[in-house]
């Protein structure tokens, strides 16, 4: 009897000790070491940001070498966007697609496994170029040849397998989910039933495929100019080193739309929950989402206007990229028309659901700006490119991933977090943020480059704000890491109920609190 | 419900990187229809005759350009820094360089024409950047170079300019 009891437990708990993570294939499991490696390169990445803006805290060089800044920029380029952002919206994905369709788990769960365990690997072979003969790459995260070839530091070789690892995993990762959604709807969730997160992956992991392939061949081509004597990038052997850019950046462009798709999606959920509306226009929000990942593969050129386009080219991209303003206000239009008229509250994940609306948007006009091939051969490599993407990855990407842990953790583990910190948190942040980005577009429109250890006397005063701007924000990401350390591992908080929130959507509410080892055996069914 | 293939999947992403590296010859392709990076100049190795017989008789300056590094210790300079080219006239010109190393270096030259859309209707018949070059230790060598204006060339072309960036070939990465 007792044995009967005992194998029937085997299939319910998990294993015990280290193994259990080594060994998972349970998409919580594994959701969960992402979100952890993701926090753990938000921290490693955002030390390495402090050393920046310590050193710009005045004019002239203080603390580190121009060299070794430039490390910094770039590391902190590299594990900000490869090792926190993607990570953690695949961690998100992983918890909550096979919830939101009524799915037991992953389609490909070993392959999910798999794809986890790389990223250590990919991710210590970075940081560990900062300790090898050289340093580490220094040639900022666009790594643009010939300073990421024939200029590069010895570790460039480490970069690039690195990349490649990591390349692997996200496509691994992609196809994972592909799958997962195609395949294993819950019967009745049809394509137009399934939640917008959901709909916002699936996108995004047509795009992983489409695009991280294209990054693996171009840092192959680096690869092979540097060690086998081709001449790809290389222009006394017939190259070109403009094609580079070309290359990367049809990768890069929809790469930040990978970036901020997901985001998308968890905002979607949030703003109607806290609104107690359902969302307006989800049919245009999955033809938005869908266009914006159509466009993003014929702009990459916006990056590049200063690199000697002809006209036709300037005003095409500059065009194009204009046209993906439109999907973008659909979605902002469709977040404050489910807002309007609602019974709004404003909980810690929607006061960030806000702020990612507002601030977002603002990253999304100095968009607009750059989009203006003229203006843009002012604006370009100055801060105001800095405070743009800055402001669609930090309030924008960011912020709707700290809302989602906020929305989704009372049911990952039962208990609620702390409001009073979360509240903290959000201030702390939102006044953070604004304070570290903001003056940025006042210092790039005055003309301050990017990527410089020592600026011009002019900028004195602003540098000196967004330093300090920049430790406020920081450091109050460590309330965030507390608040949920107190909540899950130190088990303090109010149990949650089943659902949460008042008359939250979607099948992930309709699961006990907190979530079982396994869902959806029995798939549910959707009407 | 139908099944999606994972290993279907997958072949896009293989797909993918291939075309990453079909985007290498396809951007060359692109370059020859645009005229960009002005590498599109005739090279002719025919009968010289033929182009002397062309008829037309338009004439256009073809101003030249030296790039070997940001501290010039090379000398790389051209004889002359214009000349006036006229349609099927084969004109003869020198560019200079001198090794100033104790070894000898081979170089090679990389030319590119402006404005790039007009590159075609500039013929080379001889130039030293077909070939790497020699160059001996301290010693200056003159690199011939032999072109005129296609007999092609419309009334508008009035104006060409030819710039060479030289390389060292031992370390085709390198600069000097």
């Amino acid at each position: 009897m007792s044995h009967a009891i005992d194998s029937a437990d085997h299939h319910h708990g998990p294993d015990k000790g280290i193994l259990r993570w080594v060994y998972t294939t349970n998409h919580k499991d594994i959701g969960t070491m992402y979100l952890i490696l993701a926090l753990g390169s938000l921290l490693i990445g955002g030390t390495m940001a402090f050393v920046i803006r310590a050193e710009l805290f005045q004019p002239g060089l203080q603390l580190v070498d121009p060299n070794f800044f430039n490390q910094m920029t770039t590391m902190h380029g590299l594990i900000m966007v490869f090792g926190a952002i993607m990570p953690a919206f695949v961690g998100l994905a992983n918890w909550l697609v096979p919830m939101m369709i009524g799915a037991p788990d992953m389609a490909l769960p070993r392959i999910n496994n798999w794809s986890f365990w790389l990223l250590p690997f990919a991710f210590g072979m970075l940081i560990c170029t900062l300790f090898m003969d050289g340093g580490a790459p220094n040639f900022g995260w666009t790594f643009y040849a010939p300073l990421s070839t024939t200029y590069a530091p010895p570790s460039v070789t480490f970069f690039i397998f690195s990349v490649h690892i990591m390349g692997i995993s996200s496509i691994m990762g992609a196809v994972n989910v592909i799958v997962t959604i195609f395949n294993m709807r819950a019967p009745g969730m049809t394509f137009m039933k399934m939640p917008l997160f959901v709909w916002t992956w699936l996108i995004t992991a047509f795009l992983l495929i489409a695009v991280m392939p294209v990054l693996a061949g171009v840092v192959t081509m680096m690869l092979m100019d540097i060690h086998f004597g081709t001449s790809f990038f290389n222009a006394a052997g017939g190259g070109d080193p403009v094609m580079f850019q070309h290359v990367f950046w049809f990768f890069g462009h929809p790469e930040v739309y990978i970036m901020i798709l997901p985001a998308f999606g968890i905002v979607s959920h949030i703003i109607s929950t806290f609104s107690r509306k359902p969302l307006f226009g989800y049919t245009s929000m999955v033809w938005a989402t869908a266009s914006i990942a159509v466009l993003s593969f014929i702009v990459w050129a916006h990056h590049m206007f200063t690199v000697g386009l002809p006209l036709v080219g300037e005003l095409f991209f500059m065009y194009s990229t204009m046209l993906i303003a439109v999907p973008t206000g659909v979605k902002v239009f469709n977040w404050v028309t489910t807002m309007f008229r609602g019974s709004i509250s404003f909980e810690t994940p929607m006061l960030f659901a806000i702020a990612f609306v507002v601030l977002f948007t603002i990253g999304g006009l100095s968009g607009l700006m750059l989009a203006i091939a003229p203006a843009d051969f002012q604006y370009h490599d100055t801060y105001f490119v800095v405070a743009h993407f800055h402001y669609v990855l930090v309030p924008g990407a960011l912020f709707s991933i700290l809302a989602a842990v906020y929305y989704w953790l009372p049911k990952w583990c039962g208990r609620m977090y702390n409001e009073t910190l979360g509240k903290w948190h959000f201030w702390m942040s939102f006044i953070g943020v604004n304070i570290t980005f903001f003056p940025m577009h006042f210092v790039g429109l005055a003309g301050m480059p990017r990527r410089i250890p020592d600026y011009a006397l002019q900028f004195a005063d602003f540098n000196a704000i967004v330093s300090v701007g920049a430790f406020i924000f920081g450091l109050s990401q460590l309330i965030f890491v507390y608040n949920v350390w107190r909540t899950t591992i130190g088990g303090k908080g109010e149990k949650a109920t089943d659902k949460v929130w008042d008359e939250p959507t979607g099948l992930e509410w309709d699961i006990p609190s907190p979530a079982p080892y396994h869902t959806f055996q029995e798939p549910p069914v959707v009407k | 419900m139908k099944k999606m293939s994972p290993w279907k999947i997958s072949l896009v992403p293989v797909l993918m990187f291939g075309f990453g590296f079909a985007l290498v010859p396809l951007y060359d392709v692109f370059c020859e229809v645009t005229g960009l990076n002005g590498k599109n100049f005739e090279v002719f190795t025919g009968d010289k005759t033929t182009l002397e017989n062309s008829g037309n008789h338009q004439t256009a300056v073809l101003q030249f350009l030296a790039d070997a590094d940001s501290r010039d210790n090379w000398h790389f300079k051209p004889e002359k820094k214009s000349m006036e080219l006229q349609a099927g006239k084969l004109m003869t010109t020198y560019y200079e360089v001198t090794n100033p190393y104790d070894y000898p270096v081979t170089i090679q030259a990389v030319p590119s024409v402006a404005p790039g859309e007009w590159a075609e209707y500039l013929v080379k018949i001889e130039c030293f950047c077909f070939t790497q070059q020699v160059v001996p230790a301290h010693s200056k060598v003159k690199l011939p170079l032999q072109v005129t204006l296609s007999a092609k060339a419309p009334k508008e072309v009035n104006h060409l300019s030819l710039s060479y960036r030289l390389y060292q070939s031992e370390s085709l990465g390198g600069t000097f």
